[in-house]
């Protein structure tokens, strides 16, 4: 039983990452291969003030948005000064900037060491160390995640990012400017993932550096693009399919040496194929081109 | 003193591996305008390919044409079922990037799962070094320059010959006027695909002779060869080399005198500046010269 709970938390950490993502991709047009940077700024900074500091989650929970928020901080500054692939390829510069910080900053994250003993969140002195009960914790965050995006969608802010993906001409001469609804998307986009990142680092109690790599980051934007970018499902889907994946293939007696490259290798041609025959993925509204 | 010119040594050698898989991947991105990071599942191939027939004839012939062979066959695939038809219906690159990126996922998790994940060592490899006070040159490294220098002289050649360059500066320029003045695009879209893929996988079986091959090996050096291709931002090969040559050098460099793994972050950092503030690559003016 415990298994399932397990599956259920990390299919509610990889929903919230989805959810960062299609934020940027979905809303705002922004292709980012960096999406691990702020789960994992969000990560380290609840694992350090946690561990190094003796905070609780609640006191490290606004000090990891808070660093994810200067991380999007950097990331808008590279968006009001490139679009497009030169974007991507920006962020793919600091997705790799960003893990060797953390593989070589030492005295900070430990290297490759990880930090260890990384205590779990407690709500009015109940402790949440069980998947069971992590995954009930892990389902409100989601909720309110698919809450605030009900309501957020209908706003006039949500319109006018949308309209800066959309033309971002058509906003200028609105007298608007394009970049600071750029900035507020890859903030929002920034504390979810934050958030996403402390559930994991709480969750599993260790973090280090494998966590967040460029492969992850690729991980991510797939999942988005698989269940498409746009819509509140979309994320929810491409999440599911990935996190179910491996169980399908456990119920079709795949050894699991063969197991983890056979989902990577589903997932990768489910992509080309997403890509190649439906542009929108599986639920999606916004259209890459 | 030793330790630089070793260092500036070693650097020309595997700047010059990393040159052939910048050539490549530069001509595919400026002819073609993919960025294709398949590259690097195209290049652990050509290495795997290339180990697979050793270990079953023992030959370096056949070894080497078999793995030539099957990137050829297997780029080929690639362009006329995926990129090709993207580009036809006027995708932009951000979609050939995301098809890249699920193609290099799925090409490097096929021979993970064929192959296994651990570290594949050629056993049939030349071994011994040449030294000079402190100054080591091993003979597979000899073998690594010469080989290069031969596979870039041999393309060099193959464009001014057959006077592809001009085919290829025009198919770059406008597809659609190439295609009016007579241009075959998709042939000449296909030979790009492929030559740009012999050259990495030339560059494959020459690194794999000196540390062996695992199917992640292909990311690191695609990705070094992407920040010459945004740094050079052009077709002309000596500048890829000399670009190829002076970024081994930095990395090289940064591993001596700091850290292995900081020389990726020192790369990338390299990659934003350029990117953020010389978009169109740190040569652009004269290019635009050139095309006046």
């Amino acid at each position: 039983m415990n298994y399932i709970f397990h599956i259920l938390v990390m299919l509610e950490i990889y929903i919230l990452l989805a959810l960062s993502a299609n934020q940027k991709v979905g809303l705002s047009g922004l292709l980012s291969l960096a999406q691990a940077v702020f789960y994992g700024s969000g990560a380290y900074a609840a694992a350090i003030t946690i561990t190094k500091f003796g905070f609780s989650y609640w006191l490290a929970l606004p000090v990891a948005i808070l660093i994810s928020i200067i991380a999007a901080l950097l990331f808008s500054f590279v968006a009001g000064k490139v679009r497009e692939l030169y974007f991507s390829l920006a962020t793919l510069a600091l997705q790799i900037i960003f893990f060797s910080l953390a593989y070589n900053w030492i005295p900070v994250t430990n290297g490759t060491y990880g930090i260890s003993g990384i205590s779990n969140p407690e709500i009015f002195g109940l402790k949440i160390n069980t998947p069971a009960s992590f995954a009930v914790f892990g389902a409100v965050w989601v909720l309110l995640v698919i809450l605030f995006y009900v309501w957020f969608l209908k706003t006039p802010i949500s319109r006018l990012i949308q309209a800066t993906r959309d033309d971002q001409i058509a906003v200028l001469s609105l007298g608007k400017n394009p970049n600071y609804y750029k900035r507020i998307s890859i903030m929002l986009s920034a504390v979810i993932a934050g958030i996403a990142g402390t559930l994991y680092a709480t969750y599993t109690t260790y973090i280090d550096p494998s966590s967040f790599t460029l492969d992850e980051s690729i991980l991510i934007l797939s999942i988005v693009l698989i269940g498409g970018a746009g819509r509140i499902i979309g994320p929810i889907t491409g999440a599911v399919i990935y996190i179910l994946l491996p169980e399908l293939l456990k119920f079709l007696q795949m050894p699991d040496s063969i197991a983890a490259n056979m989902r990577m290798i589903l997932f990768g041609l489910l992509l080309v194929l997403i890509v190649r025959f439906k542009p929108k993925g599986l639920f999606g509204k916004y259209l890459i081109q | 003193m030793t330790e630089s010119i070793q260092i500036l040594l070693n650097s020309i050698v595997s700047g010059l591996l990393l040159s052939l898989v910048a050539i490549g991947f530069t001509y595919i991105f400026q002819v073609t305008k993919v960025f294709h990071l398949a590259h690097g599942g195209i290049y652990v191939s050509g290495a795997f390919a290339c180990w697979w027939m050793l270990t079953k004839t023992n030959n370096w012939f056949f070894a080497v044409a078999f793995s030539i062979l099957a990137v050829a066959v297997l780029i080929y695939l690639i362009e006329k079922s995926i990129y090709l038809p993207l580009t036809k219906k006027q995708s932009n690159q951000s979609i050939s990037l995301i098809a890249s990126m699920g193609l290099y996922v799925v090409i490097v998790n096929g021979l993970a799962m064929f192959f296994g994940n651990e570290n594949k060592i050629i056993d049939n490899t030349v071994s011994g070094s040449f030294g000079l006070s402190n100054i080591i040159f091993s003979k597979v490294q000899m073998i690594q320059t010469i080989v290069g220098i031969v596979a870039t002289t041999t393309f060099l050649l193959y464009l001014k010959v057959t006077k592809s360059n001009m085919a290829l500066q025009a198919v770059s320029d406008n597809e659609t006027i190439s295609k009016v003045f007579g241009i075959n695009t998709e042939k000449e879209r296909t030979k790009v695909f492929i030559i740009g893929s012999i050259l990495a996988c030339i560059a494959a079986i020459l690194k794999t002779m000196e540390t062996g091959i695992d199917p992640q090996a292909g990311m690191s050096i695609t990705l070094t060869a992407a920040v010459v291709a945004i740094l050079v931002a052009r077709l002309n090969v000596l500048l890829i080399i000399v670009f190829s040559v002076g970024l081994t050098f930095i990395q090289n460099a940064v591993e001596w005198f700091l850290n292995a793994q900081w020389k990726e972050g020192i790369t990338f950092l390299i990659l934003l500046l350029v990117i953020l503030f010389k978009t169109e690559g740190i040569i652009s003016y004269n290019l635009r010269k050139d095309r006046a």
